[in-house]
């Protein structure tokens, strides 16, 4: 299932969720560089974010953000990069159009 | 053996006694990292070469030793070098900020800091001024020193009474204090847990817990103690532990609410497998909710679910036999072997079936107290309160806990007696978090609270007061952020205009709490 070829126009985040987001991380992660953040910016592994970091991000995407965040959305493919964070959002927030 | 450090010990005295008097072949895995494994003799050797480096510099007995590492295979030599040369070790949890790290080491007045480069970094110079420290990296002790030469171990001089461990750890107010352990400690909480949890040497344990919080430390040294083997993970998504568990047949696993949650709600690969070889779980640092506790049951149908209680102060102090989750769903459990754990009443009695009381614990898993601090100490660490002092009265741990018992002895969390949060398995004071808060420079006043959460147990919420008409949130939890790990820091807030105070002028925690929760309760 591929929500994002079923939304095209929905498949970019617009830059004030963009930057809602890039906020939030910046909380959780103190030592991202200043500065817009880039797409292959790493979100987990060394330096990212630990085991409680991710929880802290998930529960912010559902409670700020209205996304229904299932147990297998805890992947690195959603959570990885910048990019792959703002997609899995775009994806979400897609799939819950409609619902 | 003629190069052994334990002398004449038959039965273990000292944390390293553990090590070289377990009863693994020399070549069994004692611990495991990712591909690596180290055998015990591996371990020992290890153990030796560090405690041989620790000399080098000057460590005499008594002198306190530092661990600032990621969980890893050489903070596992660490912790049994500090015993071998005679200093108590301070494991340092890696998540902690420079200021704090630096608190610790000052705090203690370490003799020396054991670290590796990529943790020394962020430190920059702000262990410089400290004169007492003497900091080695990892990266140096493996390039300048070759394996010990085969020389005869001076026989080591401490006793199971010495000072074997500093723990810090939170109270409800100021900075983190130190809990000092004596081997005596330690090795009972070693006995004391293997014995109820029925750990053996066909075990493999999972360690996800950090060394420098008693329950992940109690894991390796029952671990070696029986001559088992535990492997280590730092791990970030959920179905990471899975897999750890899946790899290793992991037969015992420790967690904190925080982790059961993860693997409940956020680890698609334990819906979809199984773990057969899975013997028992184990829960410390905060209740898991009943929910939880069931889905576990139901994911993991093969293992006994051990739900357990204690405060580092006096390491362990009850936990809940699985075969009584059914009946007591809502228990802390009963006292742990060779101890007594009682509420006693503000009349300085044991209380009824029923009624509330401060739960006490009586039993050699008492510690020595708060490392410098006399008057913490004496709040926590107090004599035995039904045996007149001239009597024989012991020392015994005041928990800051209120509880109710029942009938056959069974224990009940009730609340607590201060304002101490307790999230993600970790013991916060509101007023450290609130310390950072201020330094943003922007507000007036600021309380922290924990409200209920479903994946912390407590999560972090502030008060604010501002400075001014105008407040930037954002900066103030970034300021707070900078100086804190992250499970120290509030994800949300609340501007107010001013705090409610308790009748004699202090700021009213329970009042905001409601607050909070009386909102979310509402429709």
């Amino acid at each position: 299932m591929n929500a994002m070829t079923d939304f095209p126009h929905l498949a970019q985040p617009d830059p004030a969720l963009r930057q809602q987001v890039e906020q939030h991380l910046r909380g959780l992660l103190p030592e991202l560089a200043p500065g817009p953040l880039g797409e292959h910016t790493a979100l987990l592994g060394s330096g990212g974010l630990d085991s409680l970091g991710v929880v802290q991000l998930m529960v912010f995407l559902g409670t700020e953000l209205g996304i229904d965040v299932l147990d297998e959305d805890f992947t690195e493919d959603n959570l990885g990069t910048l990019g792959q964070l703002l997609d899995f959002v775009s994806r979400k927030r897609a799939m819950g159009v409609g619902l | 053996m003629s190069n052994t450090p334990t002398a004449m010990a038959s039965a273990p005295l000292r944390l390293h006694d553990l090590l070289w008097l377990s009863p693994a072949a020399p070549e069994q895995a004692a611990v495991l990292e990712g591909d690596e494994v180290w055998s015990y003799e591996r371990l020992r050797q290890e153990a030796m070469r560090l405690a041989a480096a620790l000399r080098r510099h000057g460590v005499q007995r008594g002198d306190r030793v530092g661990l600032y590492l990621p969980k890893c295979l050489a903070e596992c030599a660490g912790l049994f070098a500090a015993s071998l040369a005679d200093a108590a070790v301070v494991p340092i949890h890696p998540a902690l900020k420079p200021a704090q790290v630096r608190h610790i080491l000052a705090d203690c007045e370490a003799r020396v800091l054991i670290t590796h480069g990529k943790a020394l970094e962020p430190l920059g110079s702000i262990l410089d001024d400290l004169s007492h420290l003497k900091v080695l990296t990892l990266e140096e002790l493996h390039t300048a020193q070759p394996a010990p030469a085969p020389v005869q171990w001076p026989v080591c001089q401490a006793l199971g009474q010495d000072l074997a461990a500093i723990l810090y750890t939170s109270g409800s107010t100021g900075l983190p204090k130190g809990v000092m352990l004596s081997h005596a400690n330690l090795l009972a909480g070693t006995r004391i847990v293997r014995t109820y949890l029925g750990i053996n040497g066909q075990d493999r344990l999972l360690s996800v817990l950090p060394f420098s919080f008693d329950y992940g430390l109690n894991q390796l040294l029952t671990s070696v103690e029986q001559g088992a083997s535990i492997v280590l993970l730092n791990f970030t998504l959920g179905d990471q532990v899975v897999q750890a568990l899946q790899r290793y047949q992991v037969t015992g696993l420790a967690g904190v609410p925080t982790l059961w949650a993860m693997l409940t709600k956020a680890a698609p690969k334990l819906a979809r497998g199984s773990l057969p070889h899975l013997r028992y779980i184990t829960n410390s640092g905060g209740a898991v909710p009943q929910a939880t506790v069931a889905r576990l049951r139901e994911l993991l149908p093969h293992t006994q679910v051990y739900l357990m209680y204690g405060l580092t102060e006096a390491f362990r102090s009850t936990y809940l036999p699985p075969e009584q989750i059914d009946r007591r769903p809502t228990s802390i459990g009963r006292a742990i072997p060779e101890c007594e754990v009682f509420p006693l009443t503000a009349e300085g009695r044991r209380a009824m079936p029923g009624e509330t009381g401060v739960l006490v614990h009586r039993g050699p898993t008492v510690s020595m107290g708060y490392w410098r601090r006399p008057e913490s100490t004496a709040k926590v660490i107090r004599r035995n309160p039904l045996v007149a002092e001239h009597e024989g009265a012991d020392w015994v741990c005041w928990s800051g806990d209120l509880v109710t018992i029942d009938d056959e002895g069974y224990l009940y969390f009730v609340g607590r007696q201060d304002a101490m949060i307790k999230s993600a398995g970790y013991r916060i004071s509101p007023t450290e978090v609130e310390e950072a808060l201020m330094s943003s420079g922007l507000l007036r006043q600021a309380a922290v609270v924990g409200l209920p959460d479903e994946w912390v147990g407590q999560r972090l919420h502030a008060f604010v007061v501002p400075m001014g008409l105008e407040l930037n949130l954002g900066a103030v939890l970034a300021a707070a952020a900078a100086q804190l790990p992250g499970h120290m820091v509030p994800r949300t807030a609340d501007v107010v205009q001013a705090l409610p105070q308790t009748p004699n002028g202090k700021v009213d925690y329970r009042a905001l709490v409601a607050m909070r929760t009386a909102e979310a309760a509402s429709p």
